[in-house]
């Protein structure tokens, strides 16, 4: 093993392009900094390993068929929840975006507002659950974005329902 | 059962812990023919090494409260730029003598679904179980 002396403030390069800084040095703990490119995964050793013994423990018997245990598994499952995107997932996110990337939020907020107001506009014609695309919806979403198009409050501020659009919902349009 | 070079493949971008280079896999629905639900369990498939297989499962049928936040690396490593593109999955480990089944919600698999790239993501900073117990977490009656 490679053994390097550093004091705080000063780092070392991995590579071409992975760099470790010594951020703070108190008593017996080290901060450090990382930078590595996307592609490297950066882990605490011991998590890791977990990691790495969990999966070792998951390794499927080589031989038999998975099916019947799946399905005693699947009769354990809750039932799948009554409301669901158009594109069949369960309507709620499991997975957030970081809020790093505030671009694609913003994105995604624009797309969740032009739904809202769209479901203003035309509150009877939208039906509850998200449907086939139909002509006329997607005319009344047009005009939703022109708060002079007809008498509906299609030009109203779009309110904070509850977050029933998914992007999902969004796609299938 | 279909046949696996029908099967869409996965490619993961970061092979699985413990398990070196592989990185081409298939997702092998699992759910008995003609049924009609939502696919919940599946078979995680090498195409580089049959013996690696795993019992994987849509977390949200047994844990209807996990959910995580992927970071921007993350994200960029798997090309996700649409959470909806986000196909979650847990490792599930079989009980041995008579244990319960467990999932590893520490680290699940991230697949995009729409370019299938795939990663599992180890989610720094939480408290999720690398065992969680998938039996206890289940209703106890349907």
């Amino acid at each position: 093993m490679l053994v390097l002396t550093r004091r705080a403030g000063e780092s070392i390069v991995i590579g071409d392009d992975v760099r470790v800084v010594v951020l703070d040095v108190r008593g017996e703990t080290v901060r450090l900094g990382i930078d590595a490119p996307r592609t490297v995964a950066v882990h605490r050793a011991e998590v890791y390993a977990e990691v790495q013994a969990a999966n070792a423990a998951a390794l499927a018997p080589a031989a038999g068929d998975l099916g019947p245990l799946a399905g005693s598994l699947a009769r354990m499952a809750r039932p799948p929840r009554p409301s669901r995107d158009a594109a069949g997932r369960t309507g709620r996110r499991m997975v957030r975006m970081s809020e790093g990337d505030q671009r694609l939020e913003q994105v995604q907020e624009r797309i969740d507002d032009a739904h809202e107001a769209a479901e203003q506009a035309t509150p009877d014609l939208l039906p509850q659950t998200a449907s086939p695309a139909d002509p006329r919806e997607s005319a009344e979403e047009q005009g939703a974005f022109e708060p002079s198009g007809d008498d509906t409050n299609a030009g109203g501020n779009p309110s904070e329902g509850e977050d029933t659009h998914t992007p999902g919902s969004a796609d299938s349009r | 059962m279909t046949a696996v070079e029908e099967l869409p493949e996965l490619t993961f971008v970061r092979p699985l812990p413990g398990f070196g280079d592989l990185r081409r896999f298939v997702l092998v629905d699992l759910a008995p023919e003609g049924a009609g639900d939502e696919p919940v369990l599946f078979e995680l498939r090498s195409l580089e090494d049959p013996a690696v297989r795993f019992l994987v499962a849509a977390p949200a049928a047994f844990f209807p409260e996990y959910g995580f936040e992927l970071d921007e690396t993350d994200c960029a490593a798997l090309g996700l730029g649409d959470e909806a593109d986000a196909l979650v999955l847990v490792l599930l480990t079989l009980g041995r003598e008579a244990g319960p089944t467990t999932a590893n919600l520490l680290a699940p698999v991230v697949v995009n679904a729409r370019t299938r790239a795939a990663a599992q993501i180890i989610l720094a900073g939480t408290d999720w179980p690398v065992q969680a117990d998938v039996v206890a977490s289940a209703p106890s009656a349907l």
